[in-house]
């Protein structure tokens, strides 16, 4: 065993483009001990080599760095652009290539991780109809599991129908860019399955922890000396007494609910069922649908559409495109409050890790029966990783408001790991990282972000923890 | 030559075609003003596209032809199967174009004038089978309403063919006409009226077919006169009559299933306050529970004085006659009610007020039904805005002086002289440093069920300024802002005149007062942070109606919890 209490912490910033990639050394008198939190990409900086090897160079980078250390993994949510990395899928260059290929799951496998945190929603024992944590009354895991698979099948059809419509419209770039979203989202909302059972794999080798609002981590004996809460995702069960108690608060942990279940089940028969993408660029001339629900119906013949006709169609079509993107934006909202928040307290540190959490998974924490203690808790964070790439849902303001440490003197630590003009459109304020919320950062805290990393694998900061006062290093490059 | 018939008369169907009788599905004929179609169809206000955003497919048009309703044979010959119909995308352009043409000239003749889209054109696209989705919205761009359909079994729902979708979709056109700063974000309950008054149109506008809603008041749906049981203030809640969107129901989540039925929410003064009720759709069921919840106890009253102890029934014809007057003098008040509203920042005691209003003014001698109306909103949390119920009439005379009466009927211009003339906290309470401008004057002729004329003109003019938080006046400023930040406020009234020209009523969010306070706490709870303005967009139909089915809402901020007190 360890001594009891780190004497300083290293945190390491991956440049994983548009994803999230920290590992937390925690160092003790006598060894050093590893905790992954997150390992995804959906889209890499410029310059950087394909995804595949991109993240095999950071998961070696890690092993190197842990090999033979206690190690561990927190996953916050399965979004692809936080768990990507955990695949073990070999690139479709490698599977006609040597056997002994390694993907960056294989690495991180390698590495044996003792303890490996999720959040309760993917627990496979969940099982249907119990109540509890273990065991939402409303959503069973088998009922949330299917429900994953749905989301990825709307996605599909989500995705597949933006290309027909960017098809359809040929130019523009406000319909490009459209589509370009809608692709992004929707991969981002795809079942990442290997990954998911990477994780499950080690965790069952290791130690799998589930964990909920004011659970245990599973990270207490592996880190002596070092407080992790659990300050989210509630459960259904937990959001449920939170609703009742609270009749004049409207906040709830709607997107487990029954009702929307069955919407997104609807939803994906609908989609899947209707086939309805891709007819678009077989133009039939002369005549009748042939498909769709009126498959002896006279159409006009895509190429040859009257002209009082064409600017309303393209307009409608992309009516359609800004509506498909609302629908995958809800979907990726849902994923997103699945996201595990875990503050770290070593001493007088406070290291808060929120994953993607938006204010419907926050609010439990935030209004619920232990709100005080948990704003106390809050007000003393010293760094801060920026929730969902800087998104503005994600760094709720009554969040915000409660870092007493904010200000000009800048004594609160902000990492975002981001990638600009990927996703959203500043006009619609949608944009990632939100500028207006990069200002605020930047002018009230003392500010990192990977954007900044250019042909850099990875930055760090160390933090004494000797004195009465926790002592932060400046951002440093690694020396390779 | 001979002159162009007023109506035409052509095929609908009548409610969804889940609702059947004797194993058909239910059609009807209705009226809907004459003009000279074009393919489509396409007439002067309407265009129907028939363009589906997922395949890509642009159907043939419904072609002309001329005075004739081409589907007239399914709903004379009861025994012809109705089954193609469904199948026919021609049926279907036909279907949403009539109840879009009904709708609108519902509005015009409760308005006594025409009512102009909130775009800059004449005629609203109308897509019937725009995407697969249990979904269907207005949207300013493309100009459209567009309907989902989707497959179920071996056949399909289609959102056009359901009378309650298309009333309601068609509803929120015409109030983006009337009054578009309706969809900006400002409160809780602005948020929430589009869709209230949407439900509102599309429950009580059924009323007026009359036959048919006959045929839906018991499950036989034949024969002269109806088991009294099934006409009881509790039968009536649970009928289809006040229902919203049972096929789409049905379809996804189970038999006897429908997507609404408000009047089922049980009256409560703190109703406003719970937190279920912050969200735009579920607070805006609350609007229809006191509409209907009234509407029910007129109806149900009626009909109790008019049955027959002995048999235990009631007259069909005679319940459904009570029914839909009931029906129609409600939903006329409550469209004219939009005339005497303010024209931004709407609340649902504006909304009373204005309702009452309107209806003394056609129904002077129809006090008891608006005490009744006061009643039940009161048994849900709404009271008037004003104090005394009714709008007041401005404290002193305006000025007419400088003013062109004949102009002020029509010109901006005009009703911006009177507006400077009377700007005075004395008549008008307008602040004169505001950017001021009259958006629209509309004379209109209202005529009442009994004849009774009534000539008014109104106008809306709406003022905005922009300043740093800690320029506002003290009482205005919302609590934390900070002091740098600018913010945007919109203020407006209404005026309504006399056919003499004089001003009746002033209906007015001014521009510094507790109201607009309780606006810019909205609007500041909704940044984000480090943002100088609200995140909170405009609305879309679209998202709003996902969100509805799927009952997902997120947060809203704590300042639109607050009771609005008129300033």
């Amino acid at each position: 065993m360890p001594a009891a209490k780190p004497v300083s912490i290293r945190l390491m910033a991956y440049q994983v483009g548009f994803g999230d990639s920290f590992l937390l050394t925690f160092r003790y008198p006598r060894e050093e001990r590893h905790v992954l939190i997150d390992f995804g990409t959906t889209h890499l900086p410029d310059g950087a080599p394909r995804a595949a090897a991109h993240m095999q160079q950071v998961a070696t980078d890690i092993a190197e760095r842990c090999r033979g250390a206690p190690f561990a993994i927190v996953a916050t949510h399965r979004h692809a652009d936080h768990i990507s990395g955990f695949s073990t899928e070999k690139p479709k260059h490698a599977k006609r290539s040597s056997a002994g290929f390694r993907t960056s799951g294989d690495i991180i496998r390698a590495l044996s991780p003792r303890v490996v945190v999720q959040p309760w929603t993917e627990d496979p024992r969940l099982p249907t109809g119990a109540s509890g944590p273990r065991a939402a009354r409303a959503v069973s895991n088998r009922g949330f599991r299917s429900l994953l698979g749905v989301m990825a099948k709307i996605s599909e059809a989500a995705v597949r129908e933006g290309d027909t419509l960017r098809a359809a419209l040929k130019s523009g770039s406000y319909h490009a860019s459209v589509a370009r979203e809608l692709r992004f989202l929707g991969e981002n909302n795809l079942s990442n399955a290997s990954a998911v059972r990477n994780l499950m794999a080690m965790g069952r080798a290791g130690r799998a922890v589930y964990a909920y609002y004011g659970s245990r981590s599973g990270l207490e004996s592996f880190l002596p000396g070092v407080d992790v809460h659990v300050l989210g995702p509630p459960t259904v069960v937990q959001s449920s007494a939170v609703k009742s108690q609270r009749k004049t608060d409207p906040d709830e942990f709607w997107h487990l609910r029954n009702r929307l279940h069955a919407y997104w089940r609807e939803q994906a028969r609908m989609l899947v069922g209707a086939n309805v993408a891709a007819a678009v660029r077989k133009p039939r001339a002369g005549a009748r649908a042939g498909r769709g629900p009126f498959p002896s119906a006279p159409v006009f013949d895509p190429r040859a559409v009257p002209p009082e006709l064409r600017w309303f169609r393209n307009r409608a079509l992309v009516a359609r495109g800004e509506q498909l993107l609302e629908l995958v934006r809800a979907m990726d909202d849902v994923l997103n409050n699945t996201s595990l928040i875990l503050l770290f307290r070593i001493g007088p540190l406070k290291l808060l890790f929120p994953g993607d959490a938006q204010i419907e998974n926050w609010s439990y924490a935030l209004t619920g029966r232990d709100a005080k203690r948990n704003r106390e808790l809050l007000g003393g964070v010293d760094l801060y990783k920026v929730g969902h790439h800087g998104s503005l849902n994600a760094t709720p303001r009554t969040l915000w408001g409660l870092f007493e440490k904010k200000g000009p003197q800048k004594a609160l630590r902000t990492i975002v790991s981001t990638l600009e003009d990927v996703h959203g459109h500043e006009e619609k304020r949608t944009e990632v990282p939100r500028r207006t919320l990069v200002a605020a950062l930047r002018s009230n805290s003392t500010y990192f972000t990977t954007q900044s990393l250019r042909g850099e694998l990875s930055r760090l900061v160390e933090i004494e923890l000797t004195g009465n006062r926790p002592r932060f290093s400046a951002w440093k490059a690694i020396v390779p | 030559m001979a002159a162009a018939p007023l109506n035409r008369a052509l095929t609908i169907v009548a409610r969804d075609p889940s609702v059947e009788r004797d194993g058909q599905m239910l059609l009807a004929h209705v009226d809907v003003p004459y003009e000279t179609l074009g393919p489509g169809p396409r007439g002067h206000r309407v265009h129907v596209v028939d363009v589906d955003t997922g395949s890509g497919l642009l159907y043939r048009p419904r072609p002309r032809t001329g005075d004739q309703d081409p589907y007239a044979a399914f709903l004379e010959n009861t025994r012809k199967d109705r089954g193609p119909l469904l199948r026919d995308p021609r049926f279907h352009q036909q279907n949403v174009y009539a109840i879009v043409m009904r709708t609108l000239a519902l509005f015009e003749r409760a308005l006594g004038r025409r009512v102009a889209w909130g775009f800059d054109r004449h005629q609203l696209r109308v897509v019937p089978h725009a995407f697969v989705d249990a979904n269907a919205f207005y949207a300013r761009d493309p100009e459209a309403l567009m309907f989902g359909y989707f497959p179920v079994g071996k056949g399909h729902v289609f959102l056009c063919l359901s009378h309650d979708v298309v009333a309601h979709e068609a509803t929120h056109a015409i109030v983006d006409g009337l009054r578009p700063w309706y969809l900006d974000p400002s409160s809780s309950d602005q948020a929430a009226f589009h869709e209230a008054f949407a439900d509102l149109v599309a429950i009580l506008s059924f009323f007026s077919l009359r036959e048919i809603a006959s045929r839906l008041l018991d499950p036989i749906g034949k024969g002269s006169r109806v088991a009294a049981r099934h006409v009881t203030r509790k039968a009536l809640e649970r009928s289809i009559l006040v229902a919203i969107g049972k096929e789409v129901a049905e379809a996804t989540a189970g038999r006897d299933q429908v997507m609404r039925r408000s009047v089922e929410i049980q009256p409560a003064r703190d109703l406003l306050e719970r937190g279920e009720f912050q969200e735009p759709h579920r607070r805006g069921e609350v609007l229809v529970a006191a509409m209907l919840d009234a509407f029910l106890t007129i109806w149900s009253e009626r009909v109790h004085e008019i049955a027959d102890r002995r048999s235990g029934t009631v007259s069909r014809d005679r319940a459904m006659e009570d029914g839909a007057a009931t029906a129609g003098h409600l939903l006329r008040s409550a469209i004219r009610a939009l005339d005497y509203a303010p024209p931004v920042d709407l609340g649902f005691g504006d909304f009373l007020s204005a309702l009452v209003t309107a209806d003394r003014e056609l129904h002077p001698d129809g006090e008891p039904l608006r005490k009744l109306l006061l009643a039940r909103f009161a048994a849900y949390g709404v009271d008037p805005a004003s104090a005394h119920g009714y709008w007041e009439p401005p404290p002193r005379e305006a000025r007419l002086e400088s003013v062109h009466f004949e102009s002020l009927q029509r010109d901006p211009q005009e009703v911006f002289r009177f507006l400077w003339e009377n700007r005075g906290e004395d008549v008008l309470g307008l602040d004169e440093t505001a950017d001021t401008r009259v958006t629209w004057v509309r004379p209109c002729v209202r005529v009442a069920s009994d004849g009774f004329v009534l000539r008014e003109t109104v106008a809306e003019y709406v003022q905005s300024a922009s300043m740093r938080a800690d320029e506002l006046p003290r009482g205005v400023r919302p609590a934390d802002v900070p002091a740098d930040l600018q913010m945007k406020l919109t203020g407006g009234g209404t005026l309504v005149f006399d056919e003499f020209g004089r001003l009746k009523y002033h209906v007015q969010n001014r521009l510094f007062s507790s109201r607009q306070a309780q606006r810019l706490s909205y609007l500041w709870e909704q940044t984000g942070v480090g943002d100088r303005e609200s995140l909170r967009p405009a609305l879309s139909f679209s998202d709003l109606h996902r969100r509805r089915l799927s009952g997902a809402s997120r947060p809203y901020a704590a300042a639109s919890r607050r009771r609005h007190a008129r300033g």
